[in-house]
């Protein structure tokens, strides 16, 4: 979904939510007293089915395997490190290639598959994908110790933000940087 | 055999922190190369691997030092029919034939298994190999013995590496390599590093899955103390509900 | 009771105290990511932290306080345990305060491993901080084994956990009080106890620099972390059922079947709903991504065909006087459920691969715990007044429920919508890629003026008659 979906549903039910609230608040002001008790079945059987079909729905599109059967065109390199990424093409493995990796600007393919091998050389950061339009469309954490994969395809050019999104210390909101898919 | 196990163990722990290495080679392409199997096959190896993927490993029939002992390690931890995908063993030998390789397969008990194919590579395309692969060789003339690298690489239908293992690691990495050549999407995988005290989780030598490890056991301390907790509270407060119940005046 | 209600308006006095002062702490960070002021970076972080723990602190530990009070109805209640809660609590806050303040502690509340050993802290700020946590640590678990011990010296484990009427028996009577009680406080235990091993953790790094592994400390961190909060919630929810049928003139809940069944399923898979704070670490087995969101989908039914079914039951045609105590008790059961549906959309993990860590998180635990739980304690403290006092706040009633709502909603649609702009949560500044964060973050700021106001107002008459009980003088 998309986060301005996202937004419409939490809307839309919050809306429902305070309808019901104010509809029960309201009848409070008379005393005709009446039995609801039967209906509290049907509202738990109909939230089980919405939930089902729902999570049902979305466990199928987990972000964990995007584009595992595709080969990537690209394989990029990314460590986190307060308070910049280094992203390369090739592989970071100490502090001479990081340095080195500093302030270059990849390009990478557009409608192509894209991999990137993230991981931190000191905290957790996180690796959030901004596009033109200003929105995140994929993102990953930079765990250290670990490599973590992304796949993901870009279908409009133009230039990305790589916006680090997990609490880093004192110069965490500076900590992006910049790629180009054309 | 001695000198033989800590040479091993040297390497070993030698190339531990250069694991990282490994994306220097990730997707890079083969070249086809002919191979000429034990069974007499002639083929390509773009051919070969038409019809599997393949987890490759070099070795030389004449080397008196690691070979024997890393086949053997990969036997021991890939068994003789490895499921979804072929161990194929080239020499890197130019002087080996293909009755010296036959040899050295029935030596390790691998000759005529479904999982392994064994072969030599026509001299000249050898260096090709070798250098996509970034396996070294130097024949010390001294020793008259090679020094060479010791390494496993998962290749694709289309003759990409997928991942390389370098050296004797950590049997769960290579479990991580099996399930990538398998063609199963690895999402994440630990850095080697001998610093972290207790890891969560661990790939397991056996079946490939992932498996607790003590770091994990340690996510079980919380719960398995509250149990004892409540279990402890409910059975020394037992007198003083019965106590309590007496008091009240029901059957004690 | 006398010792037990002045350490109940103890609890109450302080809390109120420090609210207003941990809302100014927010509002100062809004203000600062709206370009209103400027904080340097960490001053900024170091608020942040403040805010944090001090909202979790306090409402955690006057929920607490409140079910405390009124076990005193079922059970004999030891004072104590609370007044060693009290104690430690007020030891851990100021080493709390003063490791944030004086020692620019600024790793946030959940000091995520490795940080604070590359932050620039000083160092014994970060052993203060360690250590204000195993003071904060302590105290609760004294507490709340305490009040363990309090109700299994009546009614058995089984008998606490209801399973009697889980069969269908009648026999002997569980409340619901109990019940819900019982299945919080064990959920709590483990919660505690993973503390216990993610400080020792920590504290092993401090001492010898031995390297921990980072996947297995944030799983501690979010199994202490989010049951905590989670089960703050729950406490808020005990309350509910114990106070609010006697303001609708009705008779006490009783344990039915579905009820013992919906909170023993609670005690079986609270612990799992923190998993989807890891959703994005791609590391964590993916069988465990799955449980994250299937036990998150699944846990909020019973709570809200039991709860909020009940509750809306209750009023319905009640021809109940609504005076601010149940006010806060209905309006909380609305925001608790509404930050639920912001909660279970974000728990998709396909969702969060785009919402996780923006501010559509901070949306959704301030709409459940600024408009829920707080308004639970609220309820609480409102109750508690009347009944020391005599005054049933009527006077506030429209000025301060109105702005607190009102205000309340504003500042919380701030935070979903710029979440779903996504604009990122924890940054001090908005970088040119978001810049609409400023302008949300103005919103945010002068809507929470509104409850601040409301807060003010509630504060001074609150704390005046809390006061009185506690020097004795009523």
């Amino acid at each position: 979904m998309s986060q301005s979906t996202v937004l419409t549903l939490f809307l839309l039910g919050t809306a429902i939510i305070a309808i019901v609230f104010w509809w029960v608040w309201r009848s409070s002001y008379q005393t005709a007293s009446q039995s609801v008790e039967p209906l509290r079945r049907w509202v738990f059987i109909g939230l089980l089915v919405f939930a089902g079909i729902f999570t049902g729905l979305t466990l199928s599109r987990m972000p964990y395997f995007l584009y595992a059967d595709e080969m990537p065109a690209r394989v990029v390199h990314v460590v986190a490190r307060q308070f910049a990424f280094a992203i390369s093409e090739r592989p970071i493995e100490n502090d001479a290639d990081y340095a080195a990796a500093l302030g270059q600007t990849v390009e990478l393919p557009v409608g192509q598959v894209v991999e990137f091998r993230v991981t931190s050389f000191d905290v957790n950061h996180g690796f959030a994908l901004y596009a033109p339009h200003g929105r995140i469309v994929a993102q990953v954490q930079a765990m250290p110790g670990y490599i973590n994969r992304l796949r993901w395809r870009f279908d409009q050019p133009g230039e990305y933000i790589a916006q680090c999104l997990e609490y880093c210390g004192a110069a965490h909101a500076g900590m992006h940087a910049r790629f180009v898919v054309k | 055999m001695l000198a033989c196990i800590s040479g091993l163990l040297l390497i070993a722990t030698g190339i531990l922190g250069a694991q990282l290495n490994e994306g220097r080679y990730y997707l890079r392409r083969l070249p086809d190369v002919p191979l000429i199997l034990t069974d007499g096959e002639q083929t390509s190896l773009y051919r070969f691997l038409q019809h599997q993927s393949i987890l490759l490993t070099l070795f030389s029939a004449r080397c008196g030092g690691l070979c024997s002992p890393y086949l053997l390690f990969l036997k021991q931890a890939l068994g003789t029919a490895p499921e979804g995908f072929t161990v194929l063993a080239l020499s890197f030998d130019s002087r080996d034939t293909r009755s010296d390789v036959r040899a050295m397969a029935h030596r390790l008990g691998l000759a005529e298994q479904p999982g392994w194919r064994w072969g030599i590579i026509p001299p000249e395309h050898i260096p090709r190999l070798l250098t996509t692969l970034g396996y070294s060789v130097r024949y010390d003339s001294a020793r008259r013995e090679y020094d060479h690298s010791i390494v496993v690489v998962v290749i694709d239908r289309r003759g990409n590496i997928l991942r390389r293992m370098e050296g004797i690691q950590d049997a769960s990495l290579l479990k991580d390599l099996v399930r990538e050549a398998r063609g199963e999407f690895v999402l994440s995988y630990p850095l080697p590093t001998t610093e972290v005290a207790l890891r969560c989780f661990e790939l397991d030598k056996e079946t490939g899955s992932w498996r607790l490890s003590w770091g994990m056991a340690l996510l079980l301390i919380p719960p398995a103390t509250s149990f004892v907790v409540a279990v402890l509270l409910q059975l020394l407060l037992l007198p003083v509900r019965r106590a309590k119940s007496c008091q009240k005046g029901s059957a004690c | 009771m006398k010792a037990l209600d002045r350490i109940t308006a103890a609890w109450i006095v302080t809390v109120l105290l420090v609210f207003p002062i941990a809302i100014l702490l927010g509002i100062l960070m809004r203000l600062n990511q709206a370009n209103v002021l400027e904080l340097s970076s960490l001053t900024f972080y170091s608020f942040m932290t403040a805010h944090g723990l001090l909202m979790v602190g306090i409402w955690f530990t006057m929920s607490m306080a409140g079910v405390s009070y009124l076990l005193q109805r079922y059970v004999e209640v030891k004072v104590w345990p609370v007044t060693l809660g009290y104690v430690l609590t007020l030891v851990g806050v100021v080493l709390l305060l003063a490791a944030i303040f004086l020692g620019d502690f600024h790793t946030g509340w959940y000091f995520l491993y490795p940080l604070p050993f590359y932050a620039r802290t000083e160092q014994w700020a970060t052993t203060a901080f360690l250590l204000s946590l195993g003071s904060l640590g302590v105290g609760w678990t004294v507490w709340v084994l305490g009040l363990l011990v309090a109700i299994l010296r009546k009614y058995s484990l089984s008998q606490a956990l209801a399973w009697q009427h889980l069969v269908g028996k009648q026999e002997p009577e569980t409340p619901p009080f109990i019940l819900i009680t019982t299945t919080t406080l064990l959920g709590l235990v483990p919660a505690f106890i993973a503390a216990v091993v993610l400080l020792v953790l920590f504290f092993i790094e401090h001492l010898s620099g031995v390297k921990q592994d980072a996947l297995l400390m944030k799983n501690l961190t979010f199994y202490f972390g989010h049951t905590l909060v989670n089960e703050m919630l729950y406490f808020g929810i005990a309350t509910l059922y114990e106070l609010f049928p006697s303001f609708a003139g009705k008779p006490p809940y009783k344990t039915k079947p579905f009820v013992a069944a919906a909170w023993n399923l609670v005690l079986l898979v609270v612990w799992t709903a923190y998993f989807h704070h890891l959703y994005m670490d791609f590391v964590q087995p993916t069988v465990v991504q799955y449980i994250g969101q299937l036990a998150s989908w699944i846990a909020p039914i019973p709570a809200v065909a039991v709860t909020t079914f009940s509750v809306l039951a209750t009023v319905y045609r009640s021809g109940m006087k609504w005076w601010l105590a149940p006010t806060f008790f209905f309006t909380g059961v609305m925001f608790w459920i509404i930050g639920g549906l912001g909660a279970i959309l974000d728990a998709i993990v396909a969702n969060n691969f785009v919402l996780h860590n923006t501010l559509w998180v901070p949306g959704h635990f301030h709409t459940y715990n600024l408009l829920g739980n707080v308004l639970f304690s609220l309820g609480f403290i409102t109750w508690f007044v009347r009944e020391k006092s005599g005054d049933d706040s009527s006077r506030l009633y429209r000025p301060v429920a109105t702005l607190y709502l009102l205000g309340g909603t504003g500042f919380v649609l701030a935070f979903f919508i710029a979440g779903s702009a996504s604009v990122m949560r924890r940054v001090d500044k908005y970088p040119h890629l978001v810049s609409s964060g400023s302008f949300w973050a103005l919103i945010g700021a002068i809507f929470v003026l509104f409850v601040l106001t409301a807060v003010l107002f509630y504060v001074f008459h609150a704390v005046r008659r809390c006061w009185r009980v506690l020097v004795g003088s009523s």
